[in-house]
C-alpha cells in the first residue's frame, strides 16, 4: 500500500482509535503517527471517548481470580549463596524488575570488584529458532551423550539454573569428582561479540568455569571442584572476563 | 551498577513495597505489581475486572471467551507492568484499551467468524443501543446516553458497530449500506462531538 497523505490519515483516525481498521491500514496510520504529534493527540482524544463508552459496570465472574492467580509468575525466592566470610556476603535486595527494576542481589567481594547476580528480564528475546538448537545438539553429540550418562549417574547432583522470573531454566549436572556439564539449550541467543560465561561458587570464591559462546544449545563441560556450592551464568563480551560486572542470567544452587 | 528506580516519590514506593493496598492509588498498585506483590494484582482485579469482563463480553457475546480475555489482560499487567504509563491515562482506561484490542483480535480471527455471523443476526434482532445496563455510574450512564442520543443516527450506529461490534469501518459501511468514506468521517466527527459533550468545558469525566 502506498503511504497516505496527512489528510487521508486524518480521516481514518476515529476508526483507527476504535480498532476499526484492518491491520494493513493500521500499520500505515501508525507509521504516520510516529512523525505527527497532532494526529497522535487526536487519537488519544478519541481513545478517551471510547473508554468512556466502554467503561461498564458489573461483577467479574466467580472463580476467575483463582484461575488467574495460579498462573502468576512466582516472586523469586531470595537467593543465598554462602560465601566464605573473608569474601563477603550476599545481600538480597527488595525484588525489582525490568530495566528500572531488575532484581539484583549484590555480592560484596571486596572493594576491588563485585559480581552482581541478578536476573534477566522477562523480555528476553529468543532469537534462535529450534533448528539452530537442534543442529547445535547434533554437533555436540558426543558431549550430549557424556552429559546424558552423567545425568543418569546416581551419585551426580543435578542443578536447575533459573532466572529469577522463572522464564529461563537450564540444567547442569555435577559428578562426585567435581566434573560437570551445563546444558544451555534454553539460553536465548546473544548478539554477535557476546558470550555466556559460567561461574562457580567455591570455597575460594567465585571462579570462572568456562565460556559457552553466544548461540543457544551449547553443552559446556567443566571442572567445578568438589566444593562447588552454586552455579551462575552471565553474558559477557566475547573472550569472557575475570570478574563480572553483569547480573547473572540464571543461577542455581547445588543440593 | 544502577539500581534505584528514581520513579515517583518515596512514599508510594514504600507503600507499594509493604503498605496496605486497599486504599492506595492505581499508580501505586502498579508499582506494587512490579514488585511481585500478588495482593496488588488482586486489588487491581477487584477494582477493574468487572468492567474489563463486561466490555469483553459485550464484544464477544460469549462469557467463556470474555473470561479468557480478562485473564490475558491481568496476566499482561502482571508480566509487563512497565507498559502502563500513569501519565497517559488511568489504569481502568489502560485495561479497557487492552481488553478492546484483544477482543477485536479474537473477533477477527478465523475461528470465531461463524459465531460472529450468528451474533450479528442476534444483534440485528435485538436492535437498539442499551446503555443503562452497561454503565457503572448512573449519572455517567445518563450523560453518555444523552450524548450518544444527541448524535445523528448514522454517527451513533457507526460508532456502536465499530466499537461494540468490533467491525472495521469497511464492514460497518457494508452493514449500513453507506460509502466507506462516509462511515470513516462519521465515526470521526461523532467521536469529536462526544468528546466535546462528555469531556468538554467543566464537564470532565474521570474514569
Amino acid at each position: 500500500m502506498r503511504p497516505l497523505a496527512h489528510d487521508e490519515i486524518e480521516e481514518v483516525l476515529g476508526a483507527y482509535a476504535l480498532n476499526a481498521v484492518d491491520s494493513d491500514e493500521a500499520a500505515l496510520v501508525e507509521q504516520h503517527l510516529e512523525g505527527c504529534p497532532r494526529c497522535r493527540s487526536e487519537v488519544a482524544g478519541h481513545r478517551e471517548v471510547a473508554t468512556l463508552l466502554g467503561n461498564t459496570g458489573g461483577d467479574a465472574p466467580a472463580g476467575l481470580w483463582d484461575r488467574i492467580s495460579v498462573q502468576l509468575e512466582e516472586s523469586p525466592p531470595p537467593m543465598r549463596l554462602d560465601l566464605p566470610g573473608a569474601l563477603g556476603t550476599i545481600t538480597p535486595l527488595a525484588p525489582r524488575r525490568r530495566e528500572r527494576s531488575n532484581r539484583i542481589v549484590a555480592v560484596a567481594l571486596g572493594a576491588a570488584a563485585a559480581l552482581a547476580i541478578g536476573v534477566l528480564g522477562a523480555q528476553v528475546v529468543r532469537q534462535q529458532d529450534q533448528l539452530d538448537r537442534f543442529e547445535a545438539a547434533i554437533e555436540d553429540g558426543s558431549l550430549l551423550s557424556a552429559a546424558n550418562v552423567a545425568l543418569r549417574d546416581p551419585e551426580a547432583t543435578k542443578v536447575e539454573l533459573t532466572s529469577a522470573d522463572g522464564t529461563v531454566s537450564v540444567t547442569a549436572v555435577v559428578l562426585s569428582d567435581g566434573t560437570g556439564y551445563l546444558m544451555a539449550n534454553e539460553l536465548p541467543g546473544l548478539e554477535g561479540g557476546r558470550t555466556y560465561q559460567l561461574w562457580g561458587q567455591t570455597s575460594t570464591g567465585l571462579i570462572s568455569l568456562g565460556l559457552l559462546g553466544g548461540a543457544p544449545g551449547a553443552i559446556l563441560p567443566f571442572e567445578g571442584g568438589t566444593d562447588l556450592a552454586a552455579l551462575a551464568v552471565t553474558a559477557e563480551e566475547a573472550g569472557g572476563v575475570v570478574q563480572s560486572e553483569n547480573p547473572a542470567v540464571v543461577v542455581g544452587e547445588l543440593g | 551498577m544502577s539500581s534505584e528506580t528514581g520513579a515517583g516519590s518515596e512514599q508510594p514506593v514504600a507503600m507499594a513495597i509493604d503498605g496496605d493496598l486497599t486504599e492506595c492509588s492505581d499508580a501505586v498498585l502498579v508499582v506494587a505489581i512490579s514488585r511481585y506483590r500478588q495482593e496488588a494484582l488482586a486489588e487491581a482485579y477487584r477494582r477493574h475486572a468487572g468492567a474489563v469482563f463486561a466490555l469483553a463480553k459485550r464484544l464477544l457475546a460469549d462469557a467463556a471467551m470474555a473470561e479468557e480475555i480478562v485473564q490475558e489482560v491481568f496476566l499482561r499487567i502482571w508480566n509487563q507492568p512497565e507498559k502502563f504509563d500513569s501519565e497517559r491515562g488511568t489504569l481502568r482506561s489502560y485495561l479497557l484499551a487492552q481488553c478492546h484490542g484483544r477482543s477485536v483480535d479474537v473477533l477477527r480471527s478465523e475461528t470465531s467468524r461463524r459465531a460472529r455471523e450468528e451474533r450479528d443476526v442476534r444483534r440485528t434482532a435485538e436492535k437498539g443501543y442499551d446503555l443503562e445496563h452497561e454503565v457503572l455510574d448512573l449519572s455517567m450512564a445518563e450523560r453518555i446516553k444523552e450524548a450518544m442520543g444527541s448524535l445523528p443516527e448514522i454517527e451513533r450506529e457507526a460508532i456502536s458497530l465499530a466499537y461494540f461490534g468490533g467491525h472495521t469501518y469497511r464492514e460497518v459501511a457494508d452493514l449500513l449500506d453507506q460509502p466507506e468514506g462516509t462511515v470513516k468521517s462519521r465515526i470521526r466527527t461523532g467521536l469529536k462531538r462526544l468528546r466535546s459533550e462528555l469531556v468538554g468545558a467543566g464537564n470532565g469525566i474521570d474514569l
